[in-house]
């Protein structure tokens, strides 16, 4: 099944899609915000229920309400059906998009962002001259952005990712890999103790080179087209409350007086650093100068005949606390299953990559390749042609996980995937497995 | 033809230094010219002359008589670099400069100079994203 696509016409450079908001930024830095509901509703007078799950709620058909219609091949051929009747030639004008347009503004920082993310209703940008955020999502009369930014640290940085939690990953080249302390919360808490400070809040992971990172649950891959790239390992330790004397005497289950509850702490740690070498099994660990990323349950490598991929065990972590990485059993294996798939030619060489449920992005010099898995073939592909000025998914938010949005010379286009849905989860090579918890709350 | 060395004077006060850093390879960790020392001092008077500078920081690029951006150098990486970088001292009245290597963020050229590179039809919009990025691009 093959991606449903809106393009919206126009010369940007940027856009993010939150909350029901989608935010672009042209090329003079002029920040427009619209109501992507509405815009997408009036895209479907039919009001064709696919096209609505395409572009307004991607999570929806993962709810486990849906599981025992995604195995009835009446209701999987009626819906494939559905997706693939959708018309893939929607062009948004100019004049239409402004139809929904609810603010426009300046940039409210001082360049074009390099990357950004948001989380909890901020907008945080990486520029050459730091980190900054603005509040997003206000429902002030005239401007529903901040019109200026705050800084929160002036070392350049080329790329972030904010983890499902908030926690932030911080790609500064040469300067390295940081981690942006997140304040901890009643069930969350980061211990740093053990990295080196940077900066009030700035914690270095890695001084080996960082082009780009994501997140693989509580650890961090740092991707490197020059040095190794590695995986960053924290553990999670869940502590229950009787280890650390919080209770809630005054709550009740089911109005049961004598329930005792028992809440939790996760406590994450960072561990140790792996070279893409060692879990590639590359020999003599040797820097081979070909590109590795990861996030979820999946990394992937670049090859010269296609794709490498390995589950990651976020769970298994904690063995490595009493064993070396290569005593451990294949229980207690934190990286497994090393499988190949072919692909070729690449469109030139390979500059990026990252993982979506719905599958893996590949940014190659001259074009973008998505792979994905297929109940038909093994796996199939689709190309975008270049130059690509930017590219970004949302695999940890509530509704667009299922999206791809590609800015190009003259337009965005924006890739709605729905092959995930009908997948063996457990056994799918493209793509993050989809759990119930790896998203951005009111994303 | 220049001497690896020596200064050159470029305007009034403007001296350029062609430094033998960055013509051998005894320093592994250093960008290298491909080009002649008499292509490096025409790039900065080009740099400098467009002033393609930030207080003390400049870029430069050639461009060769086809309209294409010119190979200048390659990277410890063995990569070709395709942007000189150029750093002035003692009150930006004397430079020096070398191959930009995209692993060291803080060279990369600022976004003005990308701007004005793209105003002039040297890079497009894709390739000012990908050095803001320091992703490999050839320009």
């Amino acid at each position: 099944m093959y991606p449903v696509k809106i393009i919206i016409e126009g010369n940007y450079w940027d856009i993010q899609l939150y909350r029901g908001r989608l935010y672009l930024w042209d090329v003079n830095g002029t920040l427009s915000i619209y109501q992507w509901n509405e815009l997408i509703d009036s895209l479907n007078p039919t009001n064709n229920s696919a096209f609505a799950y395409s572009f307004i709620d991607g999570n929806a058909l993962y709810d486990n309400k849906f599981s025992p219609l995604l195995h009835d091949q009446n209701f999987i051929d009626f819906f494939e059906n559905s997706f693939n009747a959708i018309n893939s030639d929607i062009i948004i004008s100019e004049e239409q998009l402004n139809k929904f347009l609810i603010s426009k503004q300046n940039n409210p920082f001082s360049e074009l962002p390099i990357d950004s993310d948001i989380y909890y209703n901020q907008l945080f940008a990486a520029l050459d001259s730091g980190l900054y955020y603005i509040n997003v999502h206000k429902n002030t009369k005239k401007y529903k952005a901040d019109t200026k930014s705050k800084k929160l640290w002036d070392n350049p940085i080329i790329s972030l990712k904010i983890s499902y939690n908030g926690r932030t990953a911080l790609s500064a080249g040469d300067e390295g890999l940081f981690e942006y302390r997140k304040q901890n919360t009643k069930y969350t808490e980061i211990l740093y103790d053990n990295l080196e400070i940077s900066d009030r809040n700035f914690y270095r992971i890695s001084n080996q080179h960082s082009l780009f990172s994501d997140w693989n649950f509580s650890s961090i891959y740092n991707s490197s087209d020059i040095d190794n790239s590695f995986l960053a390992i924290y553990n999670t330790n869940k502590m229950t409350s009787d280890l650390y004397n919080e209770t809630n005497p005054s709550s009740s289950y089911l109005g049961d007086e004598n329930y005792e509850y028992y809440s939790f702490k996760n406590i994450i740690k960072f561990e140790r650093i792996i070279n893409d070498s060692i879990i590639f099994n590359l020999e003599n660990n040797q820097f081979d100068n070909k590109l590795s990323w990861g996030n979820g349950d999946k990394i992937y490598k670049a090859t010269d005949t296609g794709i490498d991929v390995v589950h990651f065990k976020q769970y298994n972590v904690k063995n490595l606390l009493n064993k070396d990485l290569l005593d451990l059993t294949d229980e207690e294996k934190i990286i497994s299953d090393l499988h190949h798939i072919d692909f070729h030619p690449w469109k030139g060489k390979i500059i990026a990559g990252n993982v979506a449920n719905f599958g893996t992005i590949v940014e190659c010099e001259n074009a973008l390749v998505v792979l994905f898995d297929s109940r038909i073939n093994n796996y199939d592909s689709i190309t975008i042609q270049g130059p690509i000025t930017k590219w970004r998914i949302y695999p940890r938010s509530l509704n667009y996980k299922n999206q791809l949005h590609v800015v190009l010379s003259d337009k965005i286009e924006i890739y709605s995937f729905n092959n995930d849905y009908f997948q063996d989860q457990n056994s799918k090579k493209l793509g993050i497995k989809y759990t119930h918890f790896n998203y951005h709350k009111n994303s | 033809m220049p001497i690896i060395g020596e200064q050159y004077p470029v305007d009034n006060n403007i001296r350029y230094y062609i430094s033998p850093v960055h013509r051998t390879n005894q320093n592994s960790d250093k960008s290298l010219w491909s080009i002649t020392t008499a292509n490096e001092l025409n790039c900065f008077i080009n740099t400098y002359n467009n002033q393609w500078i930030i207080n003390d920081k400049g870029w430069g690029i050639i461009i060769n008589s086809e309209g294409k951006i010119s190979i200048l150098g390659y990277t410890p990486s063995n990569e070709n670099s395709q942007i000189a970088r150029f750093q002035g001292a003692m009150n930006n009245t004397h430079w020096h400069g070398y191959p930009w290597d995209r692993k060291k963020i803080k060279d990369k050229p600022s976004e003005q100079i990308l701007d004005i590179w793209i105003s002039k039809g040297y890079i497009d919009k894709s390739c000012k994203a990908k050095i803001r990025r320091c992703q490999l691009c050839t320009l």
